[in-house]
């Protein structure tokens, strides 16, 4: 029976966003999943199919981390894998490869000069350097280390409330993809009452207890009575619990909205600054996202932000909470007329290759440029992608030939290969 | 008729199709076209030089680019000084779109021969309109795509031979011995080829080539610890092998013998060495070779079967040899294909020029151009300086251009 390998070193989000890539595998062997330490218990939850090995990634102790790591790569020596798949571009988790002959190693592996991508890798990151134009989901990015993955459909169930009320995360990792508590507190409450007053859950780390409390005092009395403060209060195991079932959840770009994908919790997401949602998007079908549409969206996480995140400014136009309401209740036309500028509505549906994104209100300036870029990477994996029906069928022949152009390389054609891999 | 032309054949830096290029090369010349070749594997070198770096792709990959941009400017160069009437490219050849525009504009009239698999090098999309000719190994689809693609002069061009490369060789004992096999297999080592032939383990059988790395039920087998094999002992190879196996590669599995459509080299090569072999049917096979020419398997038991038919018929096996190798020799050549390729493009474009009709320069001069393997619009500069890189004495003509030379810089410094 083969036997397969994943590496995941990143955080909760990456490691739900994995999902596509395990799903696969373990239909076709034994398959064992590698993590942090503090992300175990998630995984038994998420993936009680795999069998875990933990990862001294996050620790400070040098000590305990060459400990731990000698006792999983003797763990790893005595199995014989069929194929290993490192899911990122980390010095840490790459060398870890090098228990391994290098051509078991798919998405990127230990090379001369650091971490190598396969071809796969290659070509899709390409699309990095033109992510305005970009759409591929991060699932799929993954999903596609492994030759022919499983259907996108049967990823993450189809996005359906149950009942449990309205869950509201607090903030991501980096606040600056975050919206502040009043404008947030502005929105939940046009949802509660929206959705006639249901439980509300506020989510989050220990972290975001100060910003829980903030989001308290600026909600109105009458709903207090209806709002859990969960922020700090939940391992992941539990986290996943208070999730489960939610009718919505209003969240940015974070793990808690992978995870609500994953459950197939309908997901209101606010993309902006570096977060962008045809990237790191929920996955499946029927979430919606608000995502900032100006020039210079999606930024570099890591660069400060010169122009005082102004890509924020669209979400605090007091005409969004009415387009939510217009978009919420399936009136498009209502929502794209009061749309603030700046701004794009997008709901998630899927094609042969994954999750996709289509314009709900809103205008896409890159429309032809980005079905181009999909078009192109679904082709490079002998996928077909049927015409959209949002009245963009086919790119045009000019937008083909650039993303030809940035997407192929002389360098693939005319040098030798596995110069990489 | 063609008229003599100058040709570039521009090589691949690497690959199957290098020696394609050379075949068409050797083959172009024997028709007396005067040939140039771009040898971008003598710059391999310097890529290997760039890859020892251990630099990060981050690092690497630009110097890459740049590395390719030299290689444009080569061969720009060579186009420059050669004045070739047509480049002829191979699969993977580094000739990229700005130089290809420039022929373009410059007139030269350009074809690449993709002896490559449309579905599994993509690059055919982006580049294939930008050559006169993409001539194909593959017919429907393949040449609706295209056309599609905006390239409508995409021929049907099968491999071939070249005989006196490609013969029959008669070896030595020593030869015999360590080439000999009661079965051979010379090639690269695909998941099909694997499958297919580890039932074969224990026999009298020979693998050689590479790519055959983690394959333990047929170790005992590979040859040289799979080297890469040269052309000229590949000959000898087949030559020695009572059954060579002609699998042609696959990446999956679930079916051994592929029923692909192309032709590979390989099939060729053995008939016109009369070298016998055992072929899984090809779409294209049949009207290449006919059904007595070629020995065909349609399954992995049928190769089986037949690996015992013909070791214990010898007569068998030459029958098949010599009819496939007089169907190479009638209509498989490189002569015949080049010839196919000029008549093509002739065609779709014009007739070929004969040199004479494309300048009006003296008779003598243009007797020195070809001989010195300059195009007529060489500038006297380039006719001078290939002149003062012969070695020997000169004719008459030589020499006055010299001393005119010679004249000009000490009127021209006084």
């Amino acid at each position: 029976m083969p036997r397969f390998l994943v590496i995941q070193s990143a955080r909760l989000g990456d490691l739900v966003q994995t999902r596509r890539l395990l799903l696969t595998l373990a239909e076709r062997g034994e398959t064992h999943l590698a993590v942090d330490t503090g992300l175990v218990p998630l995984a038994r939850v998420l993936y009680p199919f795999a069998r875990l090995h933990a990862l001294p990634l996050y620790t400070r102790d040098a000590a305990a981390a060459a400990r731990q790591a000698g006792e999983v790569l003797h763990a790893w020596h005595e199995l014989d894998f069929t194929a290993v798949y490192n899911c990122n571009f980390s010095s840490a988790g790459t060398s870890l490869c090098r228990l391994f002959a290098p051509e078991l190693v798919h998405g990127y592996r230990p090379g001369s000069g650091g971490p190598e991508r396969s071809p796969w890798a290659r070509r899709a990151f390409r699309m990095t350097e033109h992510r305005a134009c970009g759409s591929l989901n991060l699932v799929d990015y993954w999903g596609h280390f492994a030759p022919d993955p499983i259907a996108p459909e049967r990823v993450n169930p189809p996005a359906a409330g149950g009942g449990a009320g309205l869950g509201v995360v607090l903030a991501g990792r980096e606040s600056r993809r975050s919206l502040p508590v009043p404008l947030l507190a502005r929105i939940v409450r046009t949802l509660h009452d929206l959705m006639g007053g249901p439980r509300v859950r506020l989510l989050g780390s220990a972290q975001e207890r100060p910003a829980a409390r903030r989001l308290l005092r600026e909600l109105p009395a009458r709903m207090l009575g209806n709002v859990e403060d969960l922020s700090g209060k939940t391992d992941l195991p539990a986290l996943v619990e208070a999730v489960r079932g939610l009718d919505r959840l209003v969240t940015p770009d974070t793990g808690i909205m992978h995870l609500a994908a994953a459950l197939g919790v309908p997901v209101l997401a606010f993309f902006l600054s570096s977060a962008y949602a045809h990237e790191t998007g929920p996955y499946g079908v029927g979430h919606t996202v608000v995502q900032a549409d100006i020039p210079c969206v999606p930024c570099l996480e890591s660069a400060p932000c010169p122009r005082g995140v102004s890509c924020l400014r669209p979400f605090e136009d007091e005409r969004l909470p009415g387009a939510l309401v217009g978009l919420l209740q399936g009136r498009a036309d209502a929502a794209g007329s009061r749309l603030p500028d700046g701004l794009q509505v997008w709901t998630s549906g899927l094609d042969a290759l994954g999750c996709v994104l289509r314009l709900a209100a809103g205008r896409d300036a890159q429309a032809g440029l980005r079905r181009a870029a999909r078009q192109e990477l679904a082709a490079w994996l002998g996928l077909t992608l049927q015409d959209m029906p949002d009245g963009v069928p086919r790119a045009d022949a000019a937008a083909e030939e650039t993303v030809r152009r940035w997407l192929r390389a002389d360098s693939d054609w005319m040098l030798p290969p596995r110069r990489y891999s | 008729m063609t008229p003599s032309l100058r040709i570039l054949v521009v090589l691949p830096l690497y690959g199957g199709s290098l020696p394609i290029g050379r075949y068409c090369a050797k083959a172009l010349s024997g028709m007396g076209h005067a040939v140039r070749i771009f040898d971008a594997p003598a710059f391999h070198s310097a890529f290997t030089g760039l890859k020892n770096l251990e630099l990060p792709p981050s690092a690497l990959g630009p110097l890459e680019n740049s590395f390719l941009q030299v290689l444009n400017q080569a061969i720009w160069a060579q186009v420059e000084h050669f004045e070739p009437a047509f480049v002829l490219a191979l699969a993977q050849a580094p000739l990229n779109r700005l130089t290809l525009q420039k022929l373009r504009k410059a007139g030269v009239r350009t074809a690449m021969w993709f002896v490559e698999d449309w579905q599994i090098f993509d690059y055919w999309q982006t580049y294939a309109p930008l050559y006169d000719v993409f001539a194909v190994i593959q017919k429907d689809p393949f040449q609706e795509k295209l056309a599609a693609a905006g390239q409508p002069h995409a021929p049907y061009l099968p491999l071939a031979a070249l005989p006196e490369f490609h013969r029959p060789l008669a070896l030595s004992a020593e030869e015999e011995r360590e080439y000999g096999a009661d079965i051979g297999f010379l090639g690269a080592g695909y998941p099909n080829r694997r499958l297919a032939f580890r039932p074969l383990a224990g026999r009298n059988f020979k693998i050689w080539g590479s790519d055959w790395e983690g394959e333990s039920v047929l170790a005992p087998c590979i040859q040289r610890q799979g080297q890469r094999i040269g052309e000229e002992e590949s000959v000898k190879i087949y030559n020695a092998s009572r059954i060579n196996l002609n699998l042609h590669s696959s990446l999956k599995t679930e079916t051994l013998v592929s029923h692909g459509d192309f032709v590979n080299p390989r099939t060729f090569e053995l008939a016109s060495m009369g070298a016998f072999q055992l072929v899984d049917r090809r779409r294209l096979l049949p009207e290449l070779f006919a059904e007595d020419e070629l020995a065909c398997f349609d399954s992995e038991a049928e190769l089986y079967e037949k690996i015992d038919f013909f070791l214990s018929h010898p007569d068998e096996r030459a029958r098949y040899c010599r009819r496939a190798r007089e169907r190479v020799l009638a209509e498989h050549t490189y002569a015949q294909r080049m010839q196919r390729l000029l008549d093509y493009v002739a065609e779709q474009f014009g007739p070929w020029k004969a040199e004479a009709e494309q300048a009006a320069i003296a008779p003598p001069l243009l007797e020195l151009l070809q001989r010195l393997e300059l195009g007529p619009g060489a500038s006297f500069e380039n006719v001078v300086h290939t002149l003062r890189r012969q070695s020997g004495a000169l004719s008459d003509v030589e020499t006055a251009i010299l001393f005119l030379d010679e004249w000009r810089r000490q009127y021209r410094g006084a």
